[in-house]
């Protein structure tokens, strides 16, 4: 059962070989691919990054071919004569996705950057964020979801797609140099890092306090569509920046300029209440249910020993009993359902389907309504809709992909041994071997996790 | 957008596929519903969710308030735009002019414009505002269980004016069940769907599945299927709308399916696009757009639905209002008092109703927004006490728990 259980909740299902990796220690397993995705594996030449995007973003405001000048002929579409739309990069990036899930070794580090990405959700809804969902993926959480939670933190909320997302580079300061006294700040980013990445929204912050964060946060920018020559990368527009000392939490911090914003970062990091409901969040994500009180301390005792070392709260949860429990409560998210179908069957999926298949059943990928990201608790997913539209999908993919073992060996290859007598006689007893797999797809053991 | 549409194979093999598969979801309805054989007299309740935080202030501005020109009305071009680009309605309000169809309805007493409302959260929080207006609670818990306007579908009983008990009673359009609609009466949600369907033997396997140990997944499959094989029957686009294709689809769903004899009698839609951080404009910009898109749908509805018109209301609310001033982006930040509509030919319209506060410094609630003075409960406990018929003492106790304060709001409806 113990296989099943690191295939199905701290993975994507099994690939060929995934099992018999597992089988003497699965715990053990676990915490070697956690530590060896502290380096994360590198993407394929040609995906994009924040200096990429802003040349894009130039090509297309000029109307000129990209440039080759930048070392950059690796960057692979269909049509290298058309500047890459944001829908192009969207396919790019959900191909980079499938590939990872159908060859990584680790797959504990792909469900990793999934309950990040949606932790810290940025969204192509806002415009000026399209092309830099992937980017943030990549350049802000990859990199930092094994360090401590204020590494973190401060990579996510300074990446130039969060400053965008949520409004911070349109926030100036009544009374600095460009606001003369008429501007005013704006509260978005301040709020919702408040609310949503750390403290939580009874989390002890009241209206001034997002007042005096979103003040010190000011001035915090990326030029990425601008055309003055600055960089595109995150950068501190003291222009822009509310001057003077800040009470925050009952603290005062003094007018430092940049570092203002990030050591009440530092100190929101450390708060307990951050801990907390981080801590709760990751657990929701991976065990479900109610987090059990207990589990809850020791996970907040590894934070606090570590100061907050998110590695090491990982694998405290990964040697926890709690863990291990055979009940399985989270329905997949359909990108973790389709990211999972395509590590089973070691397939790639077009990338223009993948996009409209996962609309259909709930998740515009990439382009989640709000900051809040997708549900996340055991019952988020179960519209009925959403349901018929997998079972649907599901259909739709066995009947363009075969597999050369038996159902029942991809089931057990799949989800580990031993597998639930309804499903199996479900498998056993189905009319064709589409219908079978049809039946595998959407079996319980798949759906949930 | 074709990637929507529907295509007649799918159609024809649904049509096939209510032949082998009964209507079954709905056994779990509540019993003792009786069928009123004149189902296009039922009542028909829409609720339309504008998400993001609508600008009250800037959809119908109070140009009867001194206070108001001198904070919106900031440079020459705003105060012309205030000037010439609004419908007046009475001496105090008037409206954006991008609502001209809406302005219509209110003449043709139509429409009733709530002023100066707003849920109980005063944090300024989308999720908990939004989910204080959809749980019906006095204040945010997290993971509330029900929404209270599934709470209502429950108390709904027989000699109802929503309909018999084999007719899909309720639907979400959206992806996902919004929590306005979780909770124990039976929900279809529904989106547009292109690719083909399982065939009905696949199905059958799967809900039989389900049914052996997950029985979650068994009632969330059954009632997809139903929903599904109900709303994909004839389904054409009709209405033209500004809003974007999804959108319009929604819309199109709504129109096409609440006007059936056999359609849902009570639905929820989200209108989503109102959180105008920055260069929210006026007639013109992202608000003058949202505008726009809003009158067209109040106009989509009203063609649309023109069949039950009568006895329909349709309530436009949205989570919270904006600031009082702009901010220095042109936009507007979280606020709290902002305006609710009402459309139907069930509503008794011409009206706009307002305690209004004022808009002068001392008057804003924390010196910034526009202070509410009516509950949004008051506005949702009128229309389902006058249009569907709901006790008070229910809508006090179980739908609206610890509302007694927030009276209903009467003459709501003819």
């Amino acid at each position: 059962m113990h296989v099943g259980v690191a295939l199905r909740r701290f993975g994507l299902c099994g690939a060929p070989g995934d099992s018999t990796a597992l089988i003497r220690d699965p715990r053990a397993v676990l915490l070697a691919d956690l530590e060896a995705s502290r380096s994360p594996h590198p993407f394929a030449d040609g995906v994009l990054t924040t200096d990429r995007a802003s040349e894009l973003f130039f090509a297309k405001r000029s109307q000129k071919t990209i440039s080759k000048s930048s070392g950059h002929e690796t960057f692979q579409l269909e049509n290298h004569k058309r500047i890459p739309t944001t829908g192009d990069i969207h396919r790019q990036d959900l191909a980079a996705l499938n590939e990872r899930a159908v060859n990584t070794s680790r797959p504990i580090e792909e469900r990793l950057t999934i309950f990040w990405s949606n932790h810290f959700t940025v969204s192509a809804v806002r415009p000026q964020v399209g092309m830099l969902i992937g980017v943030f993926e990549r350049e802000a959480l990859r990199p930092n979801f094994h360090k401590p939670f204020a590494e973190l933190l401060k990579a996510a909320v300074l990446h130039p797609a969060m400053l965008r997302y949520l409004d911070n580079t349109a926030s100036v300061g009544t009374h600095s140099v460009l606001g003369r006294g008429r501007a005013s700040i704006n509260e978005n980013l301040a709020r919702e890092v408040l609310e949503l990445h750390t403290l939580g929204v009874n989390g002890g912050y009241s209206q001034d306090d997002v007042t005096a964060f979103a003040c010190a946060l000011s001035g915090w920018t990326a030029g990425i569509w601008d055309t003055s020559g600055q960089s595109s990368h995150t950068f501190f527009n003291e222009r822009r920046h509310e001057p003077g000392r800040k009470v925050f939490m009952g603290k005062e911090y003094a007018d430092s300029g940049p570092d203002q914003a990030i050591e009440m970062l530092d100190d929101i990091a450390r708060h307990p209440a951050t801990a907390r409901h981080v801590i709760r969040r990751l657990t929701t994500h991976f065990i479900g249910g109610t987090v059990p009180e207990g589990l809850l301390s020791r996970l907040i005792s590894a934070w606090n020993d570590t100061n907050g070392d998110l590695s090491t709260v990982m694998s405290t949860l990964i040697q926890s009993d709690e863990a291990w429990s055979p009940t399985f409560s989270c329905i997949r998210s359909p990108l973790e359902f389709t990211l999972s179908t395509c590590r089973i069957l070691n397939i790639f999926l077009p990338p223009v389907s993948h996009i409209h298949d996962l609309a259909a059943m709930g998740q515009p990928v990439f382009r989640a309504t709000s900051p809040k990201g997708w549900p996340d608790s055991d019952n988020g997913w179960t519209s009925p809709d959403g349901i018929k539209t997998r079972l649907d999908w599901a259909f739709k993919i066995a009947r363009t992909h075969t597999v050369d073992i038996s159902l029942l060996e991809l089931a057990e290859q799949a989800f580990g041994p031993p597998i639930s007598s309804g499903t199996r006689n479900a498998i056993q007893g189905a009319a064709s071997s589409r219908q079978g797999l049809a039946l595998l797809l959407m079996a319980p053991e798949m759906q949930r996790r | 957008m074709t990637k929507y549409a529907f295509s007649l194979t799918s159609i024809n093999r649904r049509d096939l596929l209510g032949v082998s598969i009964p209507l079954f979801a709905w056994a779990h309805a509540p019993r003792a519903l009786s069928a009123s054989g004149q189902t296009t007299e039922d009542s028909r309740l829409l609720l339309v969710l504008l998400r993001g935080g609508l600008d009250g202030l800037s959809a119908v501005p109070p140009v009867g308030d001194p206070a108001f020109s001198q904070l919106r009305a900031i440079t020459a071009f705003t105060e012309m735009e205030l000037q010439n680009n609004i419908i007046p309605l009475n001496s105090e309000f008037a409206l954006n002019a991008n609502l001209s169809r809406f302005g219509q309805l209110f003449h043709q007493r139509q429409a009733i414009v709530v002023h100066a409302v707003a849920t109980s959260s005063r944090n300024r929080s989308h999720f908990e505002a939004q989910d204080v207006l959809e749980s019906g609670l006095p204040s945010a818990v997290s993971n509330a269980a029900s929404g209270w306007l599934n709470r209502a579908l429950q108390t709904i009983s027989a000699g109802s004016r929503v309909g018999s008990e084999k007719d899909i009673r309720a639907l979400a359009i959206a992806p996902t069940m919004p929590l306005i609609m979780r909770g124990s009466a039976p929900v279809g949600t529904w989106q547009p769907q292109s690719f083909e369907g399982a065939d009905p033997d696949t199905i059958a396997r799967a809900i039989s599945l389900y049914r052996q140990n997950d029985q979650l997944l068994a009632d969330a499959l059954e009632r997809g299927v139903v929903t599904d094989q109900i709303l994909s029957r004839r389904l054409r686009p009709k209405a033209t709308t500004r809003a974007g294709p999804e959108l319009a689809e929604a819309v199109n769903a709504v129109v096409s399916l609440m006007a059936r004899a056999d359609g849902p009698r009570i639905a929820t839609m989200n209108v989503d696009g109102w959180d105008t951080h920055i260069n929210q404009g006026f007639s013109r910009g992202r608000f003058g757009t949202q505008m726009q898109v809003l009158d067209s749908i109040v106009g989509a509805l009203a063609d649309g639905l023109s069949p039950i018109w009568a006895n329909t209301v349709v309530v436009l609310v949205t989570e919270f209002g904006r600031t009082a001033r702009l901010n220095g982006s042109g936009g507007t930040d979280h606020g709290t008092g902002t305006v609710a509509l009402l459309i139907g030919g069930a509503v008794n319209g011409g009206r706009v109703i307002a305690d209004w506060p004022g808009l002068a410094q001392n008057q804003l609630f924390e010196g910034r927004d526009l202070t509410p003075t009516t509950d949004l409960r008051s506005v949702f406990k009128g229309v389902l006490h006058e249009h569907l018929g709901i006790s008070e003492t229910k809508l006090n106790s179980f739908i609206f728990p610890q509302s007694t304060a927030a009276r209903p709001l009467t003459n709501l409806i003819r």
